[in-house]
């Protein structure tokens, strides 16, 4: 009676398998994004650091991308402008990660990507320092043979997150925050 | 008097001189040196990731300096994958001459859990096979 029930379940059990290694198919993950960020007042110390290890995971199919930042991540050419990043500004120690989800808008991967870069528009979500912002640009894709080149930025803001910049440093760093992302996605 | 005057101003430009450097120093401090730091914690690859993945806990190894081992279970641009839960990133190693399948012990920085991909990152990171 037993075998008899697996032995029913068997065609469902193969139908799910071979979904899940298609759908495996569909995803390219870059777990060495580059991702800089750039507050710099023009006369003032540039305040800027690039973190080279993101994630960052975009489905063709779906066109869903997801990406994420740890904030320990980022480096800065000065020591303690990072340290008060970590400690002040950002509170790496409560918010350890940026988190991106969003989807690429009318767009067909499997007919319009290739080795000619498109510009598409993606809109989605991110998250950081407990907040969450609307973010909506245009990214840059190109694909050779199994790379995806994902690049493209964006503007936010540090009021957008509830960080507060004190007085003393407030003409150092600029309100606007340019961020600048680099993604080299491989087939997985 | 005069004399007075002299040692007044020598001292003063010394202060101000001492003054000066140690506030240099403190706004320019050198970067951690990982590598040369103690090892504050040391564990396999696998317990690494469960403390990791659990909130409560996790903040203690995050930015420390961590010891582990594993097996070489991927290679891809500039970092090394151990037992498919630890994702390690060297300052300045060749990770061309590393082979797929090695044992591989390393020291490096805890950056984080990134809960995308289910693993640890590391940076900063050293070989330290005997």
């Amino acid at each position: 009676m037993k075998t008899y029930r697996i032995i029913k379940l068997l065609p469902i059990i193969t139908c799910l398998l071979i979904c899940t290694i298609s759908f495996g198919q569909d995803k390219y993950i870059d777990k060495n994004g580059t991702i800089v960020f750039e507050a710099s007042e023009k006369l003032f110390e540039e305040v800027k650091a690039t973190n080279k290890y993101a994630t960052a995971i975009y489905n063709i199919e779906t066109n869903e991308i997801a990406a994420l930042a740890l904030m320990k991540g980022f480096r800065f050419k000065n020591s303690l402008m990072e340290e008060h990043f970590n400690e002040n500004y950002i509170e790496s120690d409560t918010y350890p990660k940026a988190i991106f989800k969003g989807k690429i808008v009318d767009f067909n991967a499997t007919k319009n990507l290739g080795e000619t870069a498109v510009e598409v528009d993606v809109k989605g979500v991110l998250e950081l320092h407990g907040k969450q912002k609307t973010i909506e640009t245009v990214l840059t894709l190109q694909k050779v043979d199994n790379i995806i080149s994902m690049t493209g930025s964006f503007v936010v803001s540090p009021s957008d997150f509830d960080i507060e910049i004190p007085k003393i440093v407030r003409n150092k760093i600029a309100k606007m925050v340019h961020v600048n992302l680099d993604f080299k996605l491989i087939r997985k | 008097m005069k004399k007075k005057t002299a040692y007044i101003i020598a001292f003063s430009v010394f202060t101000l001189g001492v003054l000066a450097c140690a506030v240099y120093g403190y706004m320019y401090k050198e970067h951690r040196d990982i590598a040369t730091e103690e090892v504050d914690y040391s564990l396999s690859s696998n317990d690494l990731k469960n403390v990791m993945r659990t909130d409560s806990v996790s903040g203690q190894f995050i930015d420390k300096v961590i010891k582990t081992e594993g097996v070489i279970t991927s290679i891809e641009q500039n970092s090394v994958v151990l037992n498919n839960v630890i994702q390690v990133n060297f300052i300045n190693t060749d990770v061309s001459m590393l082979k797929p399948e090695a044992t591989l012990s390393i020291k490096g920085r805890c950056v984080g859990y990134d809960d995308l991909l289910e693993v640890v990152k590391i940076d900063q990171a050293t070989i330290t096979n005997p």
